[in-house]
């Protein structure tokens, strides 16, 4: 059966848009537009939006004259793989909302530790970061909205594991040296903008463990 | 319109670099390569699997082993070796990708990414596969080995460079895609800026006035302009979002980096700014990105190479070819 004229003069057309795939991708970025949920950073995507990157992938094979085919082809393979190295989608800084926080080291003294020193390289982000994602789960076991509803109590289990990660990524001096003030105890401060100002919160006590941990 | 459409695609092709400036860009890029493997690892667990470690099960924590690392290390100077003089590159390449990924992924496998080295690991794994795909093609080329080698380099720079610019793009997306409303929101940005600047005065309990620049003389004469930006954040939220959209469109649009030499090489030098406006505002560093928009953009080989050649010296893959 042959083909339809028009079908056929359609399908002509469409063969010679230029910049089908990248054009697809634009498209899919607003219709996706605030949807994806970018920061629990390695959890796979949806199957229809990873279904709808791998047609942009194929619409490459079909675009014609595009030199930069490899950029495009990185761009879905960065996308669709996320944070899994040496891939990712750089999801640092993607959202911003009225509340953020920092936390902190402390010794036995409550007195805050320069944690860099202490450590000899263990900056305070890689503390923030497992302490993050562990009170993220926390949070979606227990149903809350966001992360600022849970109680310090809520945050114990996780600042306890912050804390001894710290400990076991440590050098054997480093070691000895936070075994000498320990118990090493993790703080929270939690900041907000109220009316354009900054209004940073007094350090809340979340967790502590002695050393080396029992 | 099909006239200026072609036009426009004309710029997007691979530049004509000669092979000194690409023996440069190698010698760089391997120093670059150099300094993201460390020389100590000490993560004994991969608490949260990334990449490789999650798809394959790997456990990178041999690395730890501070006998397994140097050893991997003086291989690793002999792929550079081999890399910096362009030869079996199809042995070298694999090589430094095995090693950039490995500890990568060990680092990324703590529950805390990081996303310093990520770009420096993407050039390796471009560079390695279109390096394999040469030399399984090479011999239907027909062409005389200078000219081949030279075809070679100038593409994989090419390749190099779409990486680069696709992992700019792909952090704007991610903004875009995230919540769909990063410009208005980043009035909230001043609460990153405590937040970093906090962080990094408990990593040391050093005041920030009194903590030194990340780029010395750079630093010194960026200081003013963050402060002014800072400042102008704290005081007005509000004007935020006039300080960071530009920082989001110079990422959206980073496929500018690739339309010939004189664009590419100011596009990645307002890049570089912006990296370094950022690194004095919140200490947060990208010097791997810095390096690669460098080296592959800036026209610093350019000028290395014209230097060379005005010493009457010439890699040997050059003549004949030019």
């Amino acid at each position: 059966m042959a083909m339809p004229e028009r079908l056929k003069k359609a399908l002509q057309k469409a063969r010679r848009f230029p910049c089908k795939s990248p054009a697809f991708l634009i498209i899919l970025c607003i219709c996706y537009e605030g949807k994806l949920q970018m920061l629990t950073n390695t959890d796979p995507l949806p199957w229809h939006y990873l279904a709808l990157l791998l047609i942009a992938a194929i619409l490459l094979f079909f675009d014609r004259g595009l030199t930069i085919k490899a950029c495009i082809f990185l761009l879905i393979a960065n996308m669709a793989m996320r944070d899994n190295y040496p891939f990712s989608h750089y999801p640092m800084y993607a959202s911003f909302s009225d509340h953020t926080y920092y936390v902190f080291v402390a010794g036995k003294d409550d007195h805050p530790l320069p944690l860099e020193d202490v450590t000899n390289g263990i900056r305070t982000g890689k503390l923030k970061k497992p302490y993050n994602s562990d009170i993220g789960k926390k949070r979606k076991q227990l149903g809350k909205r966001r992360t600022r509803d849970l109680t310090a109590e809520e945050r114990r289990e996780a600042g306890m594991r912050a804390l001894a990660q710290i400990y076991r990524n440590c050098s054997p001096t480093a070691k000895a040296r936070l075994e000498k003030i320990a118990p090493i105890k993790l703080f929270h401060v939690d900041i907000y903008m109220k009316e354009s100002t900054v209004d940073e919160r007094p350090p809340e006590f979340i967790a502590e463990i002695d050393l080396p941990p029992k | 319109m099909k006239q200026k459409f072609s036009k426009l695609t004309a710029l997007f092709k691979p530049a004509e670099f000669s092979a000194c400036e690409l023996l440069v860009m190698r010698i760089l890029f391997a120093l670059v390569v150099w300094t993201v493997i460390p020389e100590r690892l000490n993560l004994h667990e991969q608490a949260a699997p990334v990449g490789p470690a999650k798809w394959l099960g790997i456990d990178f924590t041999f690395l730890s082993d501070p006998a397994i690392l140097d050893l991997l290390r003086w291989a690793l100077v002999g792929a550079l070796g081999l890399y910096c003089c362009g030869r079996l590159l199809f042995v070298a390449l694999p090589y430094m990708l095995f090693i950039t990924v490995s500890c990568g992924t060990l680092i990324n496998s703590q529950k805390a990414a990081t996303h310093g080295t990520q770009i420096v690991a993407l050039c390796v794994m471009v560079q390695c596969a279109w390096h394999l795909y040469a030399a399984f093609k090479h011999h239907r080329s027909g062409l005389p080995t200078a000219s081949r080698r030279l075809m070679e380099g100038r593409m994989a720079v090419w390749y190099t460079q779409q990486m680069i610019a696709a992992a700019y793009i792909v952090t704007a997306i991610t903004k875009w895609l995230a919540k769909g409303s990063w410009i208005a929101d980043s009035r909230f940005f001043p609460l990153q800026v405590v937040k970093s600047q906090k962080m990094d005065y408990y990593n040391s309990l050093q005041p920030a006035d009194e903590a030194s620049g990340s780029y010395g003389i750079i630093s010194d004469i960026l200081n003013p302009l963050a402060l002014w930006m800072e400042k102008t954040m704290m005081s007005h939220p509000a004007w935020a979002p006039v300080f960071l959209a530009p920082g989001f469109l110079l990422e959206l649009f980073a496929v500018f980096l690739l339309a010939g030499r004189k664009i590419g090489g100011a596009y990645a030098l307002t890049l570089i700014l912006f990296h370094l406006t950022i690194a004095e505002m919140m200490n947060l560093k990208f010097v791997y990105h810095i390096f690669v928009l460098g080296i592959f953009f800036s026209g610093i080989a350019f000028w290395c190479a014209r230097g060379i050649e005005t010493l009457k010296w010439k890699p040997r893959h050059n003549q004949g070819s030019q």
